[in-house]
């Protein structure tokens, strides 16, 4: 019954400290985090992205918007001219009074002329401001202004390759048989730089406007940004012009969304890896915590049980295991020690054979547990045992045991049950001194033997303990037992013994399947008391 | 081990004195081996000052094991006169199936 036996080298097993590697939980954690970062960054990289990406096409459109705008400041003009050239049948005065305000200083054009088609060519009326780039290309007017013709109300003409690089326009007047041209040069500056004021809508974007569907570099009108090609991400827009189109393509020159979204990615990032090696720590450290605790409540119930092995194996020594054989009668006994730990209880039995036809039987009850109740159950089993041999009666016994046990010396008493059997005789001499009564069975019927009740061994009592002799019938049974059996809270003892005394009456069994079924019907669960039950039967 | 068994059963002594100044116990609960070395330490140190009477309050004592019953024999060898008071039916089966009706003389309910 030791439950905890020394190892083959002698000493005790002792459980090493729980060692310092990382918990199974804590890695869980640390990958559970960082795939949930991860996961949030790559989500907030993506909307940030996407949301760049958005504000750029808003802002682009806008700007194309005003670039839309500006090509009336170009037409309306033109197109007037032509319209007053067509009225005035191709006054010269008339179309330079007109012209004046438009071209050199302020006005948008280097150039404006006035140009009859006839069937020799296009030819010139009148010039005003500086002579236009397009006569020193052979055959371009020709061309530009059938195009205008064909295209009203704007034809352009691309000037960029020239000397003086710089752009066309041709404007006919509505009736199409007019043979009125109006043309119209305008010069960029030379670094074509576009100066974008920093607060404008605009100023985050990077801007280069061509001339032109593609956004080729000799068609390069202006643009603010200063290297090219344009890298990153970009957005292109084209907007009608004239017979032409003017190309935008756009680059943010910062964050459109503002510093916090960009960063908010990196920001996720961090504060995610972070909280993910706090909650590795924690996981880590509450792993550790419930090592040390088990470790520890392992620790305490080895001691513990080597606490209780202890008491458990002196009672063990002085209880006989097996009964002896005795003819006539056949006996058996149960024991089940209660208690947690150190609490075994203090109960025994003995059965001590005096001669061929008369044995002892004692039942005892010490009230204490651990190692003290022990000592004192074997100070009583041994002195019992002297006296039986040397032919003390039951009530006899009893009456020296006074002498070895004392409730103020030792602070607890034992309750016994002392009789001597005649086999043959069919009979006992019993005293009982505190203990519960003995159950009488007999066939299907069963009664306690109520005889008087003694004080218990230990207690200074002036009554001396008195025999009584009770007639057993015939294969009848006698059972002994400790209160273990009977005792449960809020009720009284005698409910305990009207259910034990119920359960051992119930059905004809063998004396071990009687003994098992009272031990194991008769007590509730969790119960810590010892539980000791004794019994005789005749065989005859 | 006791702070196991004592958190199963809860027992208390409630300690004072009657009118004519004798000490008093009251006894709530279920007295069983987990409390019994509780109870004896209180009535140990009651006793030390040799009392003429002893009076236990039994009214609120639900259930009393045989360590328990050792502690009330062993205030009854000390004092001269003790009493036992408003034992319910529980206990008072108790003292006397244990053969102590000489000893711990119950007072009639």
């Amino acid at each position: 019954m030791l439950s905890n036996p020394p190892t083959t080298d002698g000493s005790t097993e002792i459980n090493a400290a729980p060692k310092r590697l990382p918990s199974s939980l804590s890695i869980v954690v640390l990958l559970a985090g960082l795939v949930l970062t991860g996961t949030l960054a790559w989500v907030t990289v993506s909307i940030h992205d996407h949301n760049e990406d958005r504000l750029l096409t808003l802002e682009l459109h806008q700007a194309a918007s005003v670039v839309s705008a500006a090509v009336p400041s170009i037409q309306i003009p033109l197109s007037s001219a032509a319209e007053l050239a067509a009225a005035t049948n191709g006054n010269p005065l008339q179309f330079r009074d007109y012209m004046a305000t438009y071209v050199g200083g302020k006005g948008p054009f280097a150039s404006a002329s006035l140009w009859r088609v006839g069937s020799g060519g296009p030819t010139t009326v009148v010039i005003v401001g500086s002579t236009p780039e397009l006569t020193t290309i052979p055959g371009a007017a020709a061309t530009l202004f059938s195009q205008a013709r064909r295209s009203t109300p704007l034809a352009v003409l691309n000037l960029l390759g020239q000397r003086r690089p710089g752009i066309g326009y041709a404007a006919v007047p509505g009736s199409s048989s007019s043979p009125w041209v109006v043309y119209a040069e305008r010069i960029l500056p030379t670094d074509r730089k576009l100066n974008v004021t920093r607060n404008s809508a605009f100023s985050q974007l990077n801007y280069a406007i061509y001339l032109g569907r593609s956004a080729t570099p000799s068609n390069l009108l202006e643009a603010s940004a200063t290297e090219f090609p344009l890298r990153g991400q970009q957005a292109t827009v084209v907007v009608p012009f004239g017979n032409s189109a003017i190309t935008v393509v756009a680059t943010p020159n910062g964050e459109l969304g503002g510093g916090l979204l960009a960063s908010l990615p990196l920001i996720v990032a961090l504060a995610g890896a972070l909280l993910s090696i706090i909650a590795v720590v924690l996981a880590d450290y509450l792993v550790r915590r419930r090592r040390q605790a088990e470790w520890l409540a392992s620790e305490n119930r080895r001691m513990y049980s080597e606490q209780r092995s202890i008491a458990e194996v002196l009672q063990h020594a002085l209880l006989p295991q097996v009964l002896p054989e005795i003819a006539g009668v056949e006996t058996a006994i149960r024991y089940v020690a209660g208690g947690e730990g150190t609490d075994v209880g203090g109960d025994w039995y003995d059965v001590i054979v005096v001669d061929d036809t008369h044995f002892i039987f004692v039942l005892g009850d010490v009230s204490g547990r651990g190692v003290e109740a022990a000592t004192i159950m074997a100070r009583l089993h041994f002195a019992i045992r002297a006296y039986a041999v040397q032919g003390d009666a039951p009530d006899e016994i009893l009456g020296k045991l006074g002498r070895l046990l004392s409730i103020e010396r030792d602070k607890c008493f034992a309750t016994i049950l002392c009789a001597c059997v005649d086999v043959a005789g069919h009979s006992i001499t019993l005293v009982n001194a505190g203990h519960p009564p003995l159950l009488l069975l007999n066939g299907r019927t069963g009664q306690f033997v109520r005889t008087t009740v003694f004080s218990p061994v230990g207690i200074e009592d002036p009554t001396p303990y008195q025999a009584v002799n009770v007639a057993v019938p015939e294969r009848a049974t006698i059972v002994a037992f400790t209160d273990g059996l009977i005792e449960r809270r809020g009720e009284t003892i005698d409910s305990g013994l009207e259910r034990l005394r119920t359960l051992a009456t119930e059905g004809p069994l063998g004396l071990d399947e009687l003994l098992t079924k009272i031990l194991t019907e008769s007590t509730t669960a969790g119960y810590h008391d010892d539980r000791a039950i004794l019994a005789v039967r005749w065989k005859s | 081990m006791e702070e196991l068994d004592t958190s199963e059963t809860s027992f208390t002594i409630e300690q004072s004195s009657n009118a004519a100044g004798d000490p008093m116990l009251t006894l709530h609960g279920e007295l069983d081996i987990s409390n019994a070395d509780m109870f004896r330490q209180t009535v140990e140190k009651v006793v030390e000052k040799n009392p003429a009477r002893l009076v236990f309050d039994l009214a609120q004592l639900t259930f009393m094991d045989s360590s328990g019953i050792a502690v009330m024999v062993y205030a009854a060898n000390k004092v001269s006169d003790i009493e036992l008071r408003h034992a319910s039916t529980i206990i008072r089966r108790v003292v006397e199936a244990t053969g102590l009706t000489e000893i711990l003389r119950l007072d009639p309910s």
